[in-house]
């Protein structure tokens, strides 16, 4: 009985009128969308890694143009800091490549969660790979500056702009690890509704 | 060794049979993908996106196709692989809402397709309940409707046959459970 409509729902599902959709699905088109995704992959590869050597070289340049050793140190840390950031997210950033087109759904599915894992991971660890490499330089750059100029400045200065400047640093870096922990929570969920599938 | 004009030609010639192939798969499954496209988007303009993005992926895989599966088997898998993949970028919030296929309210909607005045709203009823199932489930559910075997069900998705018996059987049990219920009468 149940057997029989199941069928009619079937029957009805493919006896659903198809015409409304518009597509351009000619060879001409689909090619030219081929090139234009190969012309914007290519695009945003060249500026990620243009802006990661811009910014490392413009944090060298700051920090050799500086007078004081202990903010040239800063500098220094800075620019190994952000190479070793691009370098994890060369590593641990980049989507990794999906199974054939016509592969099997649940290799896909597979590969989907792997991906949803991978950048939950990459972004609750946050604090671990991009913020803590930053904090040595980040103290060390400012800190020479203005121990330099305590030299002529009065004590109550100094001590006022180091604490400003803490503050300031450690509220941007936990406004941006908060940032990202919350994303990696939404994406646990994601995965657990994804497993969820599998569940009897 | 194959002379330059030669090697051309023939790179000519596959790609205009590929062309050929593309469109003739095109023409055949059209309202097919349409059918996949909608039980996984409700947006209308996300649909046509969809299925683009759908035969994208067909002309992309066409050069690689050895025609070990049958064309109707390979277009549903990329079709399917297309719409989860859709489902889960783009829709990622819908995701953690999604259902078991166990609290779908299929007796109301069979009830509804009984009357035939009304198949239309019972078609987009029918759609919205798909599109509620978590991914692996909706795709079973539309390859059933769709009318395909198990076997075929279990090549597309990469579930055992016997995986898939099981889902589809809690299908029916839905429909037993709702149909003792009253819900349809």
């Amino acid at each position: 009985m149940s057997r029989d409509r199941l069928d009619d729902l079937g029957a009805l599902w493919r006896g659903q009128p198809t015409e409304g959709l518009a597509v351009d699905a000619t060879p001409e088109a689909l090619r030219a969308r081929a090139e234009k995704l190969a012309r914007q992959s290519l695009r945003r590869n060249v500026r990620e890694t243009v802006a990661g050597v811009i910014g490392a070289a413009a944090t060298g340049w700051i920090g050799w143009a500086m007078p004081i050793p202990l903010s040239r140190a800063g500098a220094a840390l800075i620019v190994l800091a952000t190479i070793w950031i691009l370098a994890v997210l060369w590593r641990r950033g980049r989507a990794r490549p999906a199974p054939a087109p016509a592969a099997p759904t649940a290799e896909h599915l597979a590969h989907l969660r792997a991906e949803l894992v991978r950048e939950r991971d990459l972004l609750g660890s946050v604090w671990l790979w991009y913020l803590a490499p930053l904090v040595p330089g980040l103290v060390l750059m400012p800190l020479g500056m203005i121990l330099e100029v305590a030299k002529r400045a009065p004590a109550a200065w100094t001590w006022l702009t180091m604490l400003t400047w803490i503050a300031c640093g450690a509220a941007a870096m936990v406004a941006v690890a908060w940032m990202n922990r919350r994303k990696s929570r939404q994406l646990a969920r994601q995965i657990e509704a994804l497993d969820a599938r599998n569940s009897p | 060794m194959l002379a330059a004009g030669t090697l051309l030609e023939r790179l000519a010639d596959a790609a205009e049979d590929v062309d050929a192939r593309f469109r003739a798969i095109a023409a055949e499954y059209a309202a097919t993908l349409v059918r996949v496209a909608r039980g996984y988007e409700a947006d209308e303009q996300r649909q046509q996106d969809l299925v683009q993005d759908m035969l994208f992926a067909i002309w992309s895989a066409l050069p690689r196709f050895e025609g070990r599966a049958s064309v109707r088997t390979w277009v549903y898998r990329i079709a399917h692989n297309v719409a989860v993949s859709h489902v889960l970028k783009q829709r990622r919030d819908a995701l953690s809402r999604a259902v078991p296929i166990e609290d779908a309210k299929i007796g109301a909607l069979v009830r509804d397709a009984a009357r035939e005045a009304e198949g239309r709203e019972a078609v987009q009823k029918l759609a919205a309940l798909v599109r509620a199932l978590r991914p692996a489930d909706a795709q079973i559910v539309l390859l059933y409707l769709e009318g395909l075997e198990h076997d075929d069900i279990a090549e597309i998705t990469g579930l055992s046959r016997e995986n898939v018996a099981v889902k589809i059987h809690r299908i029916k049990g839905a429909l037993t459970r709702a149909m003792q219920e009253g819900e349809v009468r």
